[in-house]
């Protein structure tokens, strides 16, 4: 049986190679991304037995595209990476498939056996998303996704100015715009670098690169000024610890 | 402090002379009492060396210039030293117990002015060893931070994604293009080889500098494709210009790495040089996502500044900072000089 291939790559020489040396396999490459986003889209569409998904991408990278795909429904996951010491970890513990590029054609043949030999694509499916949240676990988060009914896409954490709590939902204010994600602010908390952003009240965090000042307000509390002209409330607890991480 | 011990040292080192003299002119004197006038002696001199040391650093002797410098000192000399004879002619008899208080006797005047001239040459010859060792520690300064920038460039030479994604490039152009790979090949040993060569170089011209931005330029454009595109535009009137160097380097990449591989569709990396006035002005901009407001600044650019810093104290500069029309650009200023030019 052929494998009908999804190739995901920014870099346009490693999508050609992967492309060539799987046409001399038994596996038909249906497509090409060089992004995150057409991955997904791919995938949707094309529905893949497999895709070889290059791990460092501009934009969203090949973990975004996992956390973006249903549980249920999944083709098979190759990773593909030139380095990254924390997703090897996490591969081998989760007994999840990578290629290291360089990688030469018998490594690559071997990734086809396996897949072959795969019975159970459901529990595959479910350690590959095991495998990409252990991963997220261990380094502070780098984007965020922001699912739309639209489209998908991620936006830096560098680019918040700060994150406030809207219902169900957090707001994270990125200069005029304000992205919507279905999240907590406990567990984007324990994600966030501490050294970064600062939770100064019970329902909003602030990027400590944007605050101008603190100024002392009422009843012990400080009202803390952005450069982007935005003021937020902070209690004294919370105003310690913001004036700590900005000295450090 | 230092000057009182060296003086009472003096003036213990003097005290058998002291005695000595009174011995032969007839009036022998108590060790104590002659250590006591060699201690006057020299203390007065303790007191009046910070005026001399004023005078010295306000009108310091150099090769160029010592006709100024001779007029002060001269008439500050006998000044100082006749006033110290006064004192001393005023007080040595209260110790010897005999006498009387002046007229004084202007016959260690010689002595006297010696004496002067001698704590004017210490002087400088402290000031010149002072000037000499902030030069030494510029140059080790200098030198520190070259081998930091050398390490910064290795690491980004042998930075895992960059190496690897290299490699990888080759292995892939290696069938269908052959030609490619060979050139990637090339490019790479020569990134690499550059950098050793620059170990102990510590200024470039900057036509060099570009040939080295250029081999890791290549590199990227083979691997990001039409994705990357670079324009390099250099007026001839500096492509001599002494830059430091691996200085461009970091500032290349960084241009790279958030305008083009952070990014999905092509991205633009401009690099420019000319001359303003007596000042080599190059910059370096991209057209990648705005930067924030505030930005962290990496250890890469820390070690830009300090080392014009170090090079050329407030004559260079280097800024870095978003674009009007988006993007990111850093400028660097150097004041302009070739090999062979004194700065």
């Amino acid at each position: 049986m052929t494998l009908r291939a999804l190739v995901v790559d920014d870099e346009p020489v490693a999508r050609r190679r992967l492309k060539t040396l799987l046409e001399g396999e038994k596996a038909e490459v249906i497509g090409e991304c060089e992004t995150g986003e057409q991955a997904i889209e791919a995938i949707e569409r094309l529905r893949p037995d497999v895709v070889f998904l290059d791990v460092q991408m501009p934009g969203l990278d090949g973990f975004d595209v996992v956390d973006a795909l249903e549980p249920g429904r999944h083709p098979d996951i190759v990773f593909v990476t030139a380095y990254d010491r924390y997703a090897v970890r996490a591969f081998d513990v989760h007994a999840v498939d990578y290629l290291l590029k360089p990688f030469e054609r018998g490594r690559l043949r071997q990734a086809l056996e396996r897949l072959a030999a795969r019975s159970d694509t459901r529990e595959a499916g479910r350690r590959i998303h095991a495998a990409v949240d252990s991963v997220r676990a261990q380094q502070p988060l780098r984007r965020v996704l922001i699912k739309t009914s639209g489209r998908i896409y991620a936006v830096r954490v560098e680019d918040i100015d700060y994150l406030q709590v809207a219902g169900h939902y957090l707001e994270l204010h990125t200069g005029a715009t304000t992205h919507l994600v279905r999240d907590t602010i406990g567990s984007m908390e324990a994600r966030l670098d501490p050294s970064r952003f600062v939770r100064i009240h019970r329902s909003v965090m602030v990027n400590i690169d944007r605050v101008r000042e603190l100024q002392p307000a009422f009843h012990g509390e400080f009202v803390v000024s952005l450069h982007t002209g935005h003021r937020l409330r902070c209690s004294r607890t919370c105003s310690e610890r913001l004036t700590k991480a900005m000295g450090s | 402090m230092v000057a009182s011990g060296c003086f009472t040292a003096l003036a213990l080192l003097f005290t058998s002379q002291v005695w000595i003299d009174y011995a032969y002119a007839g009036r022998p004197l108590s060790w104590g009492r002659a250590f006591l006038v060699a201690l006057v002696d020299w203390e007065l001199w303790a007191i009046a060396t910070p005026p001399v040391a004023w005078l010295s650093t306000r009108f310091p002797f150099s090769p160029a210039r010592w006709g100024v410098p001779l007029a002060i000192h001269l008439p500050a000399g006998i000044a100082l030293g006749g006033l110290k004879l006064f004192l001393e002619a005023m007080l040595t008899p209260l110790i010897v117990g005999y006498g009387r208080p002046g007229p004084f006797s202007f016959l260690k005047i010689h002595l006297t002015l010696l004496t002067y001239w001698g704590i004017v040459a210490a002087i400088h010859v402290a000031r010149y060893y002072r000037v000499a060792r902030a030069r030494e520690l510029r140059a080790a300064q200098l030198e520190m931070e070259l081998a930091r920038a050398q390490v910064e460039a290795l690491k980004m030479q042998l930075h895992p994604h960059f190496l690897f994604n290299t490699l990888n490039t080759i292995a892939g152009l290696m069938r269908d293009d052959p030609d490619g790979a060979e050139l990637m090949l090339a490019k790479l040993a020569e990134l690499l080889r550059r950098t050793f060569e620059t170990a102990d170089v510590q200024e470039l011209p900057l036509d060099r500098e570009l040939e080295f931005i250029e081999a890791y330029l290549t590199i990227q454009r083979l691997r990001y494709g039409e994705r990357l595109r670079v324009s390099i535009d250099v007026s001839d009137a500096v492509r001599r210009a002494l830059v430091p160097s691996l200085i461009l380097q970091p500032l290349v990449e960084n241009a790279i790495r958030h305008g083009v591989a952070e990014k999905p569709g092509p991205g633009r990396v401009e690099i420019g040089a000319r001359l303003e006035d007596t000042d080599v002005v190059i910059t370096i901009a991209n057209d990648g996502p705005t930067l924030p407001v505030t930005i962290r600044e990496g250890y890469g650019l820390r070690n830009i500044r300090s080392r014009l810093l170090a090079f050329y104290g407030d004559r260079g500069s280097f800024a870095f900072g978003p674009q009007l029309a988006g993007g990111a650009v850093a400028t660097l200023r150097v004041p302009f000089s070739t090999a062979g030019a004194a700065r």
